[in-house]
């Protein structure tokens, strides 16, 4: 520790001479995200969907900031998926690294301890994966999210439960007791009311936990129609197999996060058929814009990039630092107020959409298209406009 | 003797250091000595009752949680203060650890280390379950605190610097009174302590709420100081392994050592994060596999003799098979 | 009906947590080492069973011995050049070792095989006996037979062999086997090697019923010590015992009270039994005391 001073100073000389050295002007942008740890594959999904803009924006000269061509670059941490790391990483990056934009991680909770820090010191933050509305509840400026919000994600499943005939009367509703789930199942009894339906069992199960069997047995001697087991990917598969192996015939299973994800086909092939999940994202969206072309077009070029499919994992945080992007040349100047300001007005179309922000920080008017699990593909069966094939319904029995 | 003031000189030199820190450090070396002081406390705390009294709690960061819960759940939903928050939640911790203390300190050795590790993970569960209380698994957001983010910075850090001179000083007394060598007594042979008429009972409770009491004000000074708690992250058993290898990186028993030791520690995790951004945390467990390795007895054991490649090979000799 | 299901239902898993317990307990008791890299294990040796199963098409029980012979040999290995080495230090810096060496093996793993979750999904998945109403899946029942039965294997090992008999006196007192003959070096290494056998061999049961990932091991090394304690560090029997009763609970637990408090009904349950039998269910006294 005593010999902290001079290596700062030599630290900062050297990082001194190398920004003059280096002629290309570059804006910064830092991110803190899961490479290790619990979340490691939905961290390593948002960090390829950060690097796809990057490359492709570079491989057009970069950003036209101000008249002047800025390459992108985008410092990462790995916090372990420890939000006490994310915290002291966000930290770094500000006073440290000096960066003044800032990527999100995947993740509410982390989203919500980072943007703590990003409004402590005023830097611009994108959210792309914060789905918790509770985030949004606390009066912050500098913070943007690019997804709709966990209490609409189901909404749009009981709907369409709801126009089946012969209509559905029980549902029953295993959680995961983490944010992000329990902003999933918060609502469902209000879902149900709305819909006519009788929640027969809403009960929520540790974060840890892999075996169900307990609460499948319950939940298979009330035999309901509609049944919503809520977590992210790794339960869910445990939890498909488990559903199986109590062959609880429920005539529509569905999840909130994981359905449109590839890896749930590829663990669990046939086992994964005819399951119902929403989506922020779908490979067939016709929005458009000059960078990314159409969403099929975005599917391809990432797929040739990265060797994998993308999911909205990927696609969310491509979106949000595409919105940086353009609040960045929409500013003309890397301020960071000025870049705050540009996003708090932008009222663009790119491939995500519609991209229009409400004085929370939220995205405005995104809803959640609801899919199916189809011959081993997650396939958009609502809203009718978007919709590629019909819900099979009711799912046929194990 | 030589050797002795050199070690004090050090001390003195390292303790005006940090005073001054805050002056002309970066927020963010601010924020990291805070945390290396939040673990001080946490390893000090946690030598009360493991090292002086021989009964090792793998669960107390149990106290850590309860105490910056009690710290969020005072403020944000009874507005008490933030004082009024810390303290109260130091007291619960106190009076948590003395009523699970009559069961849990019965055990002896691993079965205690064991029980404790279970008492904080079924507190974490209880708390994530009474959700009407402390908002379950969303955890609770305390309010930004308006100003100047350096003066802010500059005052978390002189509270857990404050409440780290604070319980060492407090174990340092205690070693030297009645109380220290009771505890110490225990560790020795609990069975023959019993028998000179010590009551074992009442000395293992008070060395665990002293412990809890410690460990509670840095939970509830963390949770202020970052603004957002929930339960995954304030009772988790990563704080309790990293607080271990602070401790017996540094030297156990000792007053010092768990200090050194939490220096040591985030130095070596600073330096591996900035360097390997990709295999960084396999790095730092090989790392960790060859500071065990070469430094069985802790840093102030290798302080205490010679600093040579034959000392560090005769440590080696003398703890391997 | 339903409380019958949840009965056999938390049999059958009790038998599994019995086999993810047995090497924990085993070097807990022996050596007096708490393995954090336990979980670990039990990871490798799911992947060996993934990687196996998917690279040849085989049915994923004929993998067991190969990923257990795996994590034999990796537990050799890790017990002879590394713990042996500060094995007669303070238990705590053993600690910090296993947890260096876990941290190590679990990034390794996240390297090589990425974070991609696997599972393993024969054919027969899903299918079960049908007792009046009763599922039994196959393969949960597959899994608990083989757990119990490589917990019998050991107990055989421990009991009958020169070395199992070698390894029970070195638990007991280190010094007066030295004295009767007894090489703790090479004891001490071929108890790790069993345990990371054991766990690798659970690891596979494991691999059959859940997502495979990286980091997958740190619940059941908890699992571990708790089921461990409840039974009696040291004790094979007891780890069963132990297993038996942590999966009736949660299960019961779920059952009547909530599924949200398993782990407070199992901590629950430790405490109660360790109050009432301060050496676990099977535990013997003077076992893997700690001495300082």
């Amino acid at each position: 520790m005593k010999k902290l001073l001079p290596v700062l100073v030599a630290v900062a000389s050297v990082t001194f001479f190398a920004g003059t050295v280096l002629a290309q002007d570059v804006v910064r942008l830092g991110c803190s995200i899961s490479l290790t740890g619990k979340l490691t594959y939905e961290g390593k999904a948002t960090r390829d969907g950060y690097e796809f803009y990057k490359a492709l924006i570079n491989k057009k000269g970069g950003l036209n900031i101000g008249g002047r061509k800025y390459k992108v670059d985008i410092k990462y941490y790995d916090d372990e998926t420890n939000v006490q790391t994310s915290t002291k990483l966000i930290e770094k990056l500000i006073t440290e690294d000096k960066i003044d934009f800032i990527l999100g991680p995947y993740g509410s909770g982390p989203s919500f301890a980072t943007s703590a820090i990003t409004e402590k010191y005023k830097k611009v933050t994108v959210l792309p994966m914060a789905a918790s509305p509770e985030v949004f509840e606390r009066g912050f400026k500098y913070m943007f999210g690019m997804i709709a919000t966990t209490d609409v994600y189901l909404k749009d499943i009981f709907y369409l439960a709801a126009q089946q005939n012969p209509k559905p009367k029980t549902v029953a509703v295993l959680w995961k007791n983490d944010l992000a789930n329990k902003g999933l199942a918060d609502p469902v009894p209000r879902f149900c009311k709305d819909n006519g339906f009788d929640l027969i069992y809403n009960e929520k199960f540790s974060a840890g936990a892999s075996d169900f069997s307990a609460e499948l047995t319950v939940i298979k001697s009330k035999n309901p129609d509609i049944f919503a087991f809520l977590s992210q990917l790794e339960q869910f598969i445990m939890a498909v197999k488990q559903i199986k192996d109590m062959k609880i015939n429920g005539k529509i299973i569905m999840n909130g996060i994981a359905v449109p994800q590839p890896d749930l086909v590829k663990s669990l092939g046939k086992d994964a058929e005819y399951m119902v999940g929403p989506t922020h994202w779908y490979r067939t969206f016709k929005y458009k814009d000059s960078l990314f072309g159409d969403s099929p077009n975005f599917v391809r070029e990432f797929k040739q990039m990265f060797n994998y499919e993308p999911e909205y994992h990927s696609v969310g945080a491509t979106a949000g630092i595409q919105a940086l992007g353009i609040a960045l040349e929409k500013a003309g100047v890397l301020d960071v107020e000025k870049v705050r300001n540009a996003l708090a007005t932008m009222n663009v179309n790119t491939f995500w959409g519609p991209i229009q922000f409400d004085e929370k920080g939220k995205i405005k008017g995104r809803t959640m298209p609801v899919g199916q699990i189809l011959n081993g593909q997650f396939t958009l069966v609502y809203p009718p406009e978007l919709a590629e094939a019909k819900l099979v319904w009711p799912k046929p029995a194990w | 003797m030589m050797i002795r003031n050199w070690k004090w000189i050090a001390l003195g030199i390292a303790f005006v250091y940090l005073i001054a820190a805050p002056f002309f450090l970066s927020a963010y070396w601010v924020r990291l000595l805070t945390s290396v002081f939040m673990f001080a406390v946490m390893a000090e705390s946690w030598n009360i009752l493991a090292g002086f009294c021989g009964y090792p709690s793998f669960g107390n960061v149990v106290f850590f949680g309860l105490g910056a819960y009690t710290t969020c759940i005072l403020m944000v939903k009874l507005h008490q203060s933030f004082l009024v928050g810390v303290i109260a939640g130091a007291i619960l911790c106190a009076i948590y650890a003395i009523v699970l203390g009559l069961p849990i300190l019965r055990l002896k050795g691993h079965y205690f280390a064991v029980a404790t590790l279970g008492l904080s993970e079924a507190t974490k569960e209880l708390v994530t379950n009474l959700d009407k209380i402390t908002n379950g698994s969303e955890g609770i957001s305390l309010p930004i605190i308006p100003g100047d983010v350096k003066v802010i910075y500059a005052a978390f850090y002189f509270g857990m610097f404050g409440i780290m001179i604070v319980t060492i000083l407090f174990t340092y007394w205690m070693s030297k009174r009645r109380l220290g060598y009771a505890f110490q007594a225990i560790r020795a042979d609990e069975e023959a302590a019993l028998v000179t008429g010590i009551n074992t009972t009442w000395y293992k409770t008070i060395a665990w709420s002293a412990s809890a009491f410690f460990t509670g004000l840095a939970g509830g000074v963390y949770a202020y100081w970052t603004a957002f708690i929930n339960p995954e992250g304030v009772f988790n058993v990563a704080i309790t392994v990293q607080m271990l290898i602070m401790t017996f990186l540094g030297g156990p028993g000792t007053v010092i050592g768990p200090i050194i030791g939490a220096f040591i520690f985030e130095a070596l995790s600073e330096v591996v994060w900035s360097t390997f951004v990709n295999i960084h945390a396999a790095f730092l467990g090989v790392l960790i596999v060859l500071v065990v390795i070469f430094m069985p007895g802790g840093f102030m054991k290798l302080m205490e003799g010679k600093l040579s490649l034959s000392s560090l090979y005769a440590h080696i000799k003398e703890n391997r098979i | 009906m339903v409380i019958l299901q949840n009965i056999i239902n938390g049999l059958l898993i009790g038998g599994l947590y019995a086999s993810v317990a047995l090497g924990f307990s085993l070097v807990w008791g022996v050596m007096n080492v708490i393995n954090l890299a336990h979980g670990a294990f039990i990871m490798i040796g799911a992947y060996v069973t993934f990687w196996i199963y998917y690279f040849f098409k085989c049915d994923p029980f004929v993998t067991i011995p190969f990923s257990m012979a795996f994590t034999f040999i990796l537990g050799y290995l890790i017990q002879k050049y590394l713990i042996n080495l500060v094995v007669k230090a303070q238990v705590f810096m053993v600690f910090i070792l296993t947890f260096g060496i876990e941290i190590f093996l679990m990034n390794i793993s996240n390297l090589i095989c990425t974070a991609d979750f696997r599972s393993v999904n024969p054919r027969y998945a899903g299918a079960g006996i049908s007792l009046g109403g009763i599922l039994i899946p196959y393969i949960r029942l597959a899994i608990c037979f083989i757990a119990l039965f490589l917990t019998y294997l050991l107990n055989l090992f421990l009991n009958k062999t020169k070395t199992g008999n070698a390894i029970k006196a070195a638990s007991l007192d280190k010094e007066a086997a030295q004295l009767v003959g007894v090489h703790i070096g090479k004891i001490y290494t071929m108890t790790f090697a069993l345990s990371a056998a054991f766990a690798g061999g659970a690891g596979s049961l494991i691999a059959m019923i859940v997502a495979i990932s990286p980091y997958m091991g740190g619940t059941y090394t908890f699992k571990a010590a708790l089921i461990a304690c409840l039974g009696g560090l040291g004790s094979i029997p007891g780890v069963v015992a132990g297993g038996l009763v942590v999966g009736m609970a949660e299960t019961m637990g779920s059952h009547f009270i909530s599924p949200g408090y398993k782990e407070f009904i199992g901590f629950v349950l430790l405490v109660f039994i360790l109050i009432l039998r301060p050496e676990g269910i099977m535990g013997k006294k003077f076992f893997a005391e700690v001495k300082h």
